[in-house]
């Protein structure tokens, strides 16, 4: 700890008592509540819960690479959904993986950046093809006609494709020549009628913007912004179609019925509670360093694992408030099992 | 070959179409053929029994990949489809509703391990439905406080001067907040789920700017109280007027049943009436439609005329649908009354939505007169005093008969959360729905368990021991087994929703504990549902042993489940060629059974048609002993024709190995059926009404082979098959046809436990008597469940001494009496345990009337018990003249049944005239009269309406019942309980019949009613008449005909005036031929009647 100039010993060993001190807790409790102003560092984020910064995405540390466990029957829905170039729709308790799945496939295939449309009872259709500000661009119209630094040249028009902007839907039908991955998250917080209105986008495969498609001939070709940050790419005529259908993936809390001719057409893949060994592996995956050190052997969070276990049916509890849990018991949190556990495990349930 | 391809790939669900077919193929065709291997080994992980391994190849490896795809088709995964017959579940399966408190654990419970189960949604299938019904009130209004660019206005403005000018207008939002009150009392519970699914669709319509919840409670004494949260703590409770909104713009929903105090008397009505004046209110019942009657909640349809969007509901302009306003005003409080299950919810949502419009809706009728809440008395613990017979007897004459029998089921798997009260209420669809639940919910068998969870979805509920018990005797342990295992088949089709709750699962490390034996699993766990919860089978899932030389057994037709350990059947392996070839049989033969007679196979085949067959072929040495065995069954089969026997398919005996089949005799619908013995053996001795029926079918069995001139001759408790409810008698092959015994009967004689005494002399032949003990022997194991063991063969018969009711010891001890001319024969025995079934217990016949004596000094009696019970009645017709002695025997007949039966009896009395002497039953028994019908003309139509009153009364009492049940059986079941029952019989008596018939039509009608209904509701129709004509008669009684009394021959004494007059009458009862004469007279025993 450390002493200032002034070494006020009446104070020092007051303020010892106060605190439990011990050289493990120093560590965690970073809030005291002592009034006191201190500078600390902060220690290392789990590794869920960093964040990339203004890093490169290949050297993304970020909380959406990290590992993900698959069983192998799921696996093959997917290889399924994947081959028959059909909507994945996944369905399962929070906490079980869903929308890191589609991170999962997009990092293991190699297929970019997801693209990441969530919905909400606002959500419509046209927003997630594409966007187009109308205003913005006759702002930059009246601005470039106002005479200014006086050099006389004409200035430039910059174009309706600076103002057109396709949004995840959109960018995932844009030719290339290998799919895009779609992650439609949380569908059936959606409207009513969202579900059939992506049928039929999902069985064309195309779209067609009414602003470009009104232009005259020789502005048939037009760059616009896509939904992935700094990429642009040309539209001819206004219609945009995917030479590859994306993999799109559509996550749900299965809190709402779609339309029977909806769940038709897609795979429909159940992800099961993970049971113990499976939550032992995540664990380790995602805990463990990868260089093998740090043989954390598994009895210190075998009690974890069993009031988890005991709580989860009841409580409703999630995967990851177990990795919490973990983390906490790692990095020196001296709670017994129950103790932590109720602190972190909070009831995930609701009455109504 | 397109369609078996088809049909394969289809699996156990619905046919797939043109584009899934085109799906599946293109898989089939991608996946490499390595893919099966891992595959293959999930499937041997699988029942082999329980999957029909296919020949196609690339089958098995689409297999896991359509496991997400069958999902959608109907919920059948194609491989863990879960043991619907075949292997019964071991115990580790089960799934059970609620763990044993710590303070109760005993040390047979077993550990058990919490998972979480898949629910069922409350508003199945019409969530869609609702969500767009609700699409009128997505309106959006102008938001006061913030404005928005008009881009249209503002480019026009700007094309036309020029200049960059904007034109701001107002935001739409939207237009309503939503507050909802959820009525939270304990009876709601049942409805937590529905309320919260509609919360959450109110949310999602996208139609209300906030949705705010609040818990009503609707049982404190000073009216309806509002707390923050439902089903929360109990935080301060604030009163209705918090929500009210004077702006107008909030729309109050509230979900209730009705059972609250509050609804009842008034008080919520009081606050309903004010927050409709300030703003839209609507109602919505969570009971179904059918219930509304008995709840606080009612309504009446209106026709409401609003003229403003969204006004509040006292501004609406309501009159009655068909009748002028000024006939009938309206002075209700104005809230409609909506239902999930009927399409008033879109009716509604359009008159909110809409500027001005009518239409017809339920609206909130007043509180009748306050009758004791139901809620406050139910959901206690019922004090020790009530016995639990009364308690289930009076739930079982309140409540419908397919709620009782659901409250059966629900007793099998009690303590349960609620969630699992709607997984069995649905696996007994379709004739028991959600109001059958709620009424077994409200009827007072159960009770809360305290402190058995927080959250209101896992709150318990239990029976007494006792209720119970009694419960559970009304239902056969099978019916069980198959509910449970609906709920396994239903479990595993839902979706991983959000409508979880926990059930325990055995598991060797888990922390608590489930009570096992009485107290049943209400669903099984297959290896796909384990894995889906989360639970490590208690085994490695792959072995690590190398699979043994596995041989390749016949495939079983489709949905066929065989199960080898119990049943004693054994699947060929593809290699045993026994039964092909030329000489062979002409079906798939795929098992065979270990037991049954030496020599003689036993194979079950199908013929490639779906149809499953038994073929018995003997295989004897000898082949004309096989030729007389086989034509001798033949012969049999063919005389009893299926009747409560194999149904004889084909037979070829004169070949070298003579065979014959019969159709299989099938348990559910995929399982063969087990005999008695096993039977008995698994599921314990067989229960009063199991064995009732059991003896009556066979019974009728042996009475109709031996009117066919056949006696079985070695009957044992494995001849007979247990199908379903059904029994059939088997194993005739050495039956004795027409008097002559078969020659090889020593070479399959019984046990002799089964054969009669005189068969045990050499000589001994089986006669018809012998069968009778043999069959008396049988229900005696049954009925006591012994016979097991070899150790039994030298004990005599006896019954364990008060097992069984006096009655059935009697029967018993008769058939196996050792004189076999003591022995009754089966078509006696048949009739008197149809008497058992059918009569009440033993004593007077209180129906029996005395007429008089006829020539041969023999008593004449009447019986006026229903015909369909033995009787000879129930309606009686007396005609001719003198109308004095005709009146005469009508009184004695009354007095006799009066006296007999003065508390079981009531009575309805009508004349023309008042001359007929009925009035003196006045105190005698209760009734009402309608004397003197002629002089008071309105009394007629009161008389008629009492008729049908009557009827429908006793026709709501019985109810739609599915063992037809009537007047006599309710009647039995309260002797058997001993409580008397609360239906008494009826007599309408009608003098000068053909007179009152003519004073109105509706006279007919009513006594058409009465008559037809008149055997099944207890109800005795007995007219009296100078004369009329058969047309007359037959239109009234229809096809029932009656008992009738004639009077011919009056002897009148024309030269003495006071001699007393006779007449001679004669009795004909429609079931008899012939007729019965006996004099009657005026009697003047009785008290002189008065003004006559």
């Amino acid at each position: 700890m450390e002493k200032d100039g002034h070494s006020m010993t009446a104070h020092e060993p007051h303020g010892q008592q106060d605190t439990a001190d011990d050289g493990q807790d120093a560590d965690w409790r970073l809030f005291k509540g002592d009034g006191r102003a201190k500078t600390i560092t902060f220690p290392e984020a789990p590794p869920w819960r960093r964040f990339g910064g203004d890093t490169d995405g290949e050297t993304d540390t970020s909380h959406r690479n990290r590992p993900y466990l698959i069983g192998p029957q799921e696996a093959d829905v997917v290889n399924a959904a994947l081959l028959l170039r059909r909507p994945l729709l996944v369905t399962g308790h929070p906490g079980t993986g869903k929308s890191s799945l589609a991170y999962a496939v997009a990092h293991e295939l190699s297929l970019g950046p997801v693209l990441h449309w969530p919905v909400n009872s606002r959500t419509t259709l046209q927003d997630a093809l594409y966007r187009y500000d109308a205003i913005g661009r006759l702002r930059e119209t009246n601005m470039s006609r106002e005479p200014h630094g006086g050099d006389g040249s004409t200035p430039l028009d910059p174009g309706i494709g600076s103002y057109l902007r396709l949004g995840p839907l959109g960018t995932a039908l844009v030719a290339s020549e290998s799919p895009r991955v779609l992650l439609v998250d949380e569908l059936d917080k959606g409207d009513v009628d969202l579900p059939n209105d992506l049928l039929n986008v999902f069985e064309e495969g195309e779209f067609e913007i009414p602003e470009l498609a009104r232009l005259p001939e020789e502005q048939s070709s037009v760059r616009v912004m896509t939904a992935d940050t700094g990429k642009w790419t040309e539209v001819v005529r206004g219609r945009v179609r995917c030479s590859e259908f994306p993999v799109v993936i559509i996550t749900s809390n299965g809190e709402r019925d779609f339309p029977p001719a909806f769940l038709r057409r897609c795979v429909r893949l159940d992800l099961p509670e993970p049971d113990e060994n499976r939550l032992r592996a995540i664990i380790s995956a995602h805990l463990d360093p990868k260089d093998g050190s740090g043989a954390h052997g598994t009895l210190e969070i075998d009690d974890l694992m069993r009031a988890f276990l005991a709580r989860r049916a009841r409580g409703e509890l999630a995967t990851d408030q177990l990795l919490n849990a973990v983390f906490l018991r790692r990095g020196g949190v001296e709670l017994d099992a129950d103790g932590l556990l109720d602190a972190v495990l909070h009831r995930l349930a609701r009455t109504l | 070959m397109l369609h078996r391809v088809r049909d394969a790939l289809s699996g156990d669900g619905e046919l797939l179409d043109a584009e899934e077919l085109r799906d599946a193929l293109w898989l089939a065709a991608r996946l490499p053929p390595a893919a099966a291997t891992t595959l293959a080994r999930l499937a041997q992980a699988a029942e082999p029994a329980a999957k029909a391994a296919s020949p196609a190849p690339a089958e098995p490896a689409t297999e896991p990949p359509f496991e997400g795809r069958d999902e959608h088709r109907d919920g059948t995964t194609a491989f863990g489809t879960p043991p619907t017959g075949g292997a019964r579940p071991s115990q580790e399966d089960g799934l059970h509703a609620a763990p044993v408190p710590p303070s109760q654990a005993v040390s047979s419970d077993r550990s058990a391990m919490a998972v979480r189960a898949q629910g069922m949604k409350a508003l199945d299938g019409t969530e869609l439905r609702i969500g767009r019904a609700l699409r009128p009130l997505r309106q959006l209004r102008p938001d006061p406080l913030r404005n928005e660019l008009d881009v249209d206005a503002t480019v026009s403005a700007m094309a036309e001067t020029g200049l960059p000018d904007a034109v701001l207008r107002p935001t739409r939002t939207r237009w309503l907040d939503l507050v909802v009150l959820v009525d939270d009392g304990v009876s709601m519970l049942l409805w937590q789920r529905l309320a919260g699914e509609v919360r959450a669709l109110m949310e999602r319509c996208g139609a209300f700017r906030d949705v705010r919840l609040h818990g009503l409670d609707s049982r404190t004494p000073g009216g309806p109280r509002l707390t923050g949260r439902p089903y929360g703590g109990r935080d301060r409770a604030r009163p209705m007027s918090t929500v009210l909104d004077p702006s107008g713009n909030t729309l109050l929903l509230v979900v209730s049943d009705g059972v609250g105090r509050a609804w009842r008397d008034g008080t919520m009505h009081r606050e309903l009436d004010r927050a409709a004046s300030t703003g839209p209110v609507a109602l919505l019942h969570a009971l179904p439609p059918r219930l509304w009657a008995g709840s606080g909640i009612d309504a009446r349809p209106w026709r409401v005329t609003t003229r403003r969007r969204g006004a509040a509901n006292r501004s609406w302009h309501v009159e009655d649908p068909v009748l002028p306003p000024e006939m009938a005003p309206y002075n209700g409080v104005p809230v409609p009354v909506l239902s999930a299950e009927r399409s008033d919810i879109g009716t509604w949502a359009q008159l909110i939505g809409s500027p001005g419009e009518t239409a017809v809706l339920p609206l909130l009728t007043g509180p009748d007169t306050p009758v004791p809440a139901v809620g406050a008395r139910v959901f206690t613990r019922p004090a020790g005093s009530v016995a639990a017979e009364e308690t289930v007897l009076r739930f079982k004459t309140s409540a419908s008969s397919e709620a009782y029998r659901l409250a059966a089921h629900l007793a099998a798997v009690a303590p349960l959360p609620v969630p699992v009260m709607r997984l069995v209420q649905h696996a007994l669809q379709p004739s028991v729905d959600t109001a059958h639940l709620a009424e077994v919910f409200l009827g007072g068998l159960m009770h809360g368990v305290e402190g058995s969870a927080d959250l209101p979805h896992q709150r318990t509920f239990d029976f007494t021991e006792d209720i119970r018990t009694v419960l559970l005797g009304t239902v056969p342990p099978s019916e069980l087994v198959r509910t449970a295992r609906e709920v396994t088949a239903h479990l595993s089709g839902l979706p991983n929703a959000s409508t979880g709750f926990p059930a325990w699962l055995p598991h060797s490390e888990g922390p608590e504990r489930v009570r096992s034996g009485n107290h049943r699993p209400f669903g099984w766990v297959d290896e796909t549902l384990r894995r889906r919860l989360g639970i490590t089978p208690p085994e490695p899932e792959f072995s690590p042993e190398p699979l043994s030389p596995h041989i390749e057994l016949r495939e079983l037709p489709d949905g066929f489940v065989l199960d080898e350990q119990l049943t004693g059947w054994c699947r060929l392996s593809v290699a045993d060629r026994r039964f092909e070839g030329p000489d062979g049989l002409p079906y798939e033969v795929f098992a065979e059974h270990e037991g049954g007679w030496a020599d003689i196979g036993l194979l079950l085949a199908h013929d490639g048609e779906g149809r499953v067959l038994v073929i018995r072929t003997p295989e004897v040495h000898n082949p004309r002993h096989a030729t007389d065995l086989v034509t001798t069954e033949v012969t049999a089969l063919k005389r009893l024709d299926g009747f409560l026997a194999p149904r004889l398919l084909a037979w070829d005996a004169h070949r070298l190995r003579p065979w014959l089949a019969v159709e299989c005799a099938l348990d559910g619908a995929s399982e063969p059926a087990p005999n008695l013995h096993d039977f008995v053996g698994h599921e314990g001795a067989l229960h009063r009404a199991g064995l009732l029926e059991v003896a009556r079918q066979l019974a009728a069995s042996l009475a109709n082979a031996h009117e066919n001139g056949l006696v079985h001759g070695s009957l044992t408790p494995r001849c007979v098959l247990v199908a379903g409810r059904k029994m059939q008698i088997t194993g005739w092959m050495t039956a004795s046809v027409d008097g002559r015994a078969s020659p090889h009967l020593d070479a399959y004689a019984p046990r002799p436990r089964y054969r009669a005494p005189e068969q045990e002399t050499p000589g001994g032949e089986p006669t018809r008597e012998s069968d009778v003990y043999a069959l008396g022997a049988i229900l005696m194991d049954a009925a006591t469940g012994e016979g097991h063991g070899e150790s039994l063969s030298e004990a005599p018969l006896a019954l364990p001494a008060g097992l069984l009711s006096p009655d059935w010891t009697a029967i018993l001890e008769a058939c196996t009496r050792r004189n076999p001319a003591h022995r009754p024969s089966a078509a006696r025995l048949r009739r008197a345990l149809d008497s058992l079934a059918l009569q009440r217990p033993g004593g007077s016949q209180p129906m029996q009337v005395s007429l008089g004596l006829d020539a041969g000094l023999d008593p004449v009696e009447l019986d006026l018990e229903s015909e369909h019970r033995g009787g000879q009645g129930p309606h009686l017709l007396l005609r001719g003249l003198p109308a004095a002695i005709r009146r005469s025997v009508l009184r004695r007949v009354l007095d006799q049944l009066t006296q007999q039966n003065p508390t079981g009896l009531e009575l309805v009395r009508a004349d023309y005239n008042g001359r007929s002497g009925l009035a003196r039953f006045e105190d005698v028994v209760r009734g009402a009269s309608f004397l003197n019908l002629s002089a008071h003309q309105a009394h007629v139509l009161s008389f008629c309406e009492k008729l049908r009153q009557e009827v429908t009364k006793r026709g709501n009492i019985l109810g739609r019942s599915i063992d037809d049940s009537d007047f006599g059986s309710l009647t039995y079941n309260g002797a058997d309980y001993d409580i008397p029952h609360r239906m008494r019989r009826l007599m309408v008596v009608v003098d000068d019949f053909q007179k009152v018939l003519l004073l109105a039509p509706e006279v007919v009608t009513a006594l058409r009613q009465v008559a037809m209904e008149g055997p099944r509701f207890g109800i005795h129709l007995i007219v009296s008449t100078d004369d009329t004509n058969e047309a007359t008669i037959a239109r009234v009684f229809k096809g029932r005909k009656p008992a009738r009394i004639d009077l011919r021959g009056q002897g009148w004494r024309d030269d003495d005036p006071t001699a007393p007059l006779t007449a001679e009458a004669t009795l004909q009862v429609p079931s008899v031929d012939g007729h019965v004469s006996f004099p009657a007279g005026v009697e003047d025993t009785f008290k002189p009647l008065p003004g006559n």
